[in-house]
């Protein structure tokens, strides 16, 4: 398994958590398969991408108060605040297959939320490629490790990042079906005990 | 029936002083009762002529064991008899060199509530505080639990061993005809051959709360611990807010009650159990030699759920019916259990009504953790410097901590939560505390300056309750958020539990404060009286962080002399901490 290593560097970015209380949406501070898959899926084009990643350094939050319009009746709705994050920098881990092999070395993209009102704008460079060699003690010895996840993996995907579940922190992420339906798949959250890719650990 | 906490009240009597041993096998009176048999065979040593001769006085023999402080680590002596408990967190100035009862006709009236048959609350209710300040063993080195801990504890292990007959089975025929000797090395085998379990909980819930209804989940999850422990209660040896300390001989039947609870109320678990002999439970658990095992425990998750799901907990489907609030007509998705949950009306009646004030407030989230393996460490490391301290020699291994410790720090600690509490409602007025749990309260407050009353007065309990701890890393953490009511309350939560350090403030649009505990009475007394120079101070941070840090060491800066307290307090304790510090001062 080889994972393309890209730095992702964003002024603002929100990604959202779902909305709480019909007026207020926190960001998490990670970066799930769910938000940067999606994205990477959107600008290619193409359906065979697996990505993760978690930031760096840990972001600085900033929030948001905007009032959404009800394009229909014109009127405004109820104001709703949005957290998100600046100056953000962090690492995404693509995973290499017939697909994505030949990806270029920087993409410009838009993830997460609020894209409209300028947020999102990252710029991912590539930094190289990881081999995660899983044949023998030695090489698992290398480039795998007990630790805690610092990201968000679906189940269905975790032996795709030869990731093995130990204490388990669960939740669900958001699984479109089509353009406009979706479901939520049962996940494994940041804060997981795992043995996994160093790169995907906290502190790894 | 034995009734076990019973067995040590003969450490009431003084022995040097009476001549009678405290399991009165040579004192002047006798009664024919179970008590008295446990109180008379509960040792089997050398010191001692009676021995266990039947399963009972056996199993509470073992007890007895489990529930003692024990050190290898001991001065000899006539000066190394100590009456008083030496709490490794807070020892005591003056040393008691003789236990209470110091005369034959005082030991009798001992012996008459004995020949009562007594309960073991008619004992702790009528010597408690003889129990609690007397030591368990009274000598220099081992006397670091009371009496009190001692006996509860070994009621707690004696019903253990004595309600399960399969994994603790001893039949009297085994006992017959034994000599002392003999049983001192029944005993040892039993240790080794019987099994024990020890497991610790962590309850953890998965609903975020966003409405102050929502905090009903705080009290659930209150209650939740609490019947517990009703349950359980010779099972429990030590618990927070969400924690438990669980012994038990077949870990199975507790687990199972316990995860059908967190099951019903949509709560999830963080379990490590491990299984040994008898001999070698002990509150380590990582340290344990024997089977181990780390469990999550969720309620039953599906592999998807089609939307909506639940906005609260975001682990379950929520109900195709959306809760619309009545007031902004805002809807929200919310599962079965946690429809149930806002349905309950609030728990918190206060904060509902701060909330709908058209105050605004301003709160402050007063948040005490406890860290149970730091906990272990320090109280480690102060047992390990008091042995030190009278052998006058460095000791070459670490000193392992008990049951009865931990549980004598349980008193404490609860006791100091409580004080918190009051000394908080004492300065701000009961109707601007609201409890939410034994270790967490809000407070409505009209500026932020005065969250240093509630530091002032957590450093002077801490001193009261805990002042040994500020010799090593305190186990103890206190987390303040100072916000606006509005201010969501998720993001409130998640900050109160970034405890990277042992004092954590942080104030929503002003800053962050980390200190160590031990520096906190010094932290205070930073002056921040002379305003114009904070402000200007705080302004030039506003611009630029690095350029106010700058200027409070740019000689040719009108201010340098008097801004010389404040550099300082910036060396000591950095300048985030301090321009944290007098933002807080100057709201």
């Amino acid at each position: 398994m080889n994972l393309l290593e890209f730095r992702l560097k964003s002024e603002a970015l929100c990604m959202g958590e779902r909305t709480k209380k019909g007026t207020f949406r926190p960001t998490i501070t990670t970066i799930p398969y769910s938000q940067i898959t999606g994205a990477l899926k959107a600008y290619f084009g193409i359906k065979n991408i697996h990505a993760v990643g978690h930031f760096t350094k840990i972001p600085k939050k900033e929030y948001l108060t905007f009032s959404p319009k009800n394009y229909v009746t014109g009127s405004s709705r109820l104001p709703i605040t949005v957290e998100f994050l600046v100056d953000v920098e962090g690492m995404v881990y693509i995973l290499k297959n017939d697909d994505t092999h030949d990806f270029p070395e920087k993409i410009e993209l838009s993830i997460g939320a609020l894209r409209t009102r300028g947020l999102g704008n990252s710029l991912l460079t590539k930094v190289g490629e990881i081999e995660i060699d899983l044949s023998s003690r030695e090489s698992r010895k290398k480039n795998m490790n007990a630790g805690i996840l610092n990201t968000r993996v679906p189940l269905e995907h975790l032996d795709k990042f030869a990731i093995e579940s130990r204490k388990p922190v669960y939740g669900y992420l958001f699984k479109p079906t089509s353009i406009t339906t979706g479901v939520y798949v049962l996940s494994l959250f940041e804060g997981s005990e795992v043995y996994a890719p160093k790169v995907l650990l906290r502190g790894g | 029936m034995i009734v076990p906490e019973l067995h040590d009240i003969g450490k009431l009597v003084d022995k040097r002083a009476t001549g009678i041993e405290h399991n009165f096998e040579n004192a002047p009176f006798r009664l024919e009762n179970d008590t008295w048999r446990g109180i008379v065979e509960h040792h089997c040593s050398r010191n001692f002529q009676k021995y266990p001769t039947s399963p009972d006085t056996f199993k509470l023999c073992i007890a007895d064991d489990l529930a003692a402080a024990f050190s290898r680590y001991t001065i000899e002596g006539e000066d190394a008899h100590v009456f008083n408990t030496h709490k490794l967190w807070n020892p005591p100035s003056e040393t008691m060199t003789q236990s209470f009862i110091k005369s034959a006709e005082e030991a009798r009236e001992l012996f008459s509530f004995l020949a009562k048959n007594p309960t073991a609350n008619e004992f702790f209710e009528k010597y408690e505080d003889m129990l609690r300040k007397r030591t368990e063993h009274a000598t220099r080195g081992k006397n670091i639990t009371s009496l009190y801990t001692h006996s509860k504890l070994t009621g707690q292990f004696f019903r253990i061993l004595i309600s399960d007959n399969s994994a603790f089975s001893l039949k009297s025929e085994e006992l017959q005809g034994l000599n002392k000797e003999e049983v001192a090395a029944l005993i040892n085998k039993k240790k080794k051959t019987w099994n024990m379990s020890i497991m610790r909980c962590k309850i953890n819930f998965a609903q975020i709360p966003v409405k102050a209804k929502d905090m009903n989940v705080f009290k659930v999850l209150e209650k939740l611990i609490e019947n517990i422990k009703k349950e359980l209660p010779d099972n429990i040896f030590f618990s927070t807010s969400n924690e438990l300390l669980i012994v038990t001989s077949n870990v199975q039947e507790p687990l199972e009650k316990i995860r059908k609870k967190i099951e019903d109320l949509g709560f999830w678990m963080d379990v490590l159990y491990a299984e040994t002999q008898v001999g070698g439970i002990k509150p380590q658990l990582e340290d344990i030699r024997g089977k181990k095992e780390k469990m999550v425990m969720y309620p039953p998750l599906p592999n998807e759920i089609s939307p909506p799901i639940c906005e609260l907990c975001q682990i379950s489907k929520a109900r195709d019916q959306p809760l619309v609030d009545e007031e902004s007509g805002i809807k929200e998705f919310l599962c079965e259990k946690c429809w149930r949950i806002r349905e309950a009306g609030s728990g918190l009646p206060k904060f509902v009504e701060w909330e709908s004030s058209e105050k605004n407030p301003k709160i402050g989230w007063l948040k005490i953790w406890l860290d149970y393996e730091l906990l272990l460490k320090s109280l480690s490391e102060l047992y390990s410097r008091y042995l030190e301290e009278i052998r006058e020699s460095t000791l070459k291994n670490q000193i392992e901590i008990r049951f009865s410790t931990i549980s004598e720090f349980q008193w404490d600690y609860d006791k100091f939560l409580k004080c918190f509490e009051e000394s908080v409602e004492k300065d701000f007025g009961s109707g601007n505390v609201q409890k939410i749990l034994p270790d967490f309260l809000a407070v409505q407050i009209d500026s932020f300056n005065l969250l240093k009353n509630v530091l002032l007065r957590f450093n002077e309990l801490y001193d009261a309750f805990f002042p040994k701890f500020k010799d090593v890393s305190s186990p103890l953490k206190l987390s303040i958020v100072g916000s606006n009511i509005k201010f969501p309350f998720l993001e409130t939560w998640r900050l109160l539990q970034d405890t990277r350090n042992e004092i954590n403030i942080q104030l929503i649009g002003k800053g962050y404060i980390g200190l160590k505990v031990k520096d906190l009475s010094v932290f205070l007394k930073t002056k921040t009286d002379n305003k114009a120079l904070l402000y200007k101070l705080i302004k030039l941070s506003e611009i630029s962080p690095k350029l106010a840090k700058i200027t409070l060491s740019d000689r040719s800066d009108r201010d340098f002399y008097p801004y010389t307290d404040l550099r300082l307090a910036v060396e000591k304790f950095g300048f985030e901490n301090i321009l944290t510090y007098a933002k807080m001062m100057g709201d």
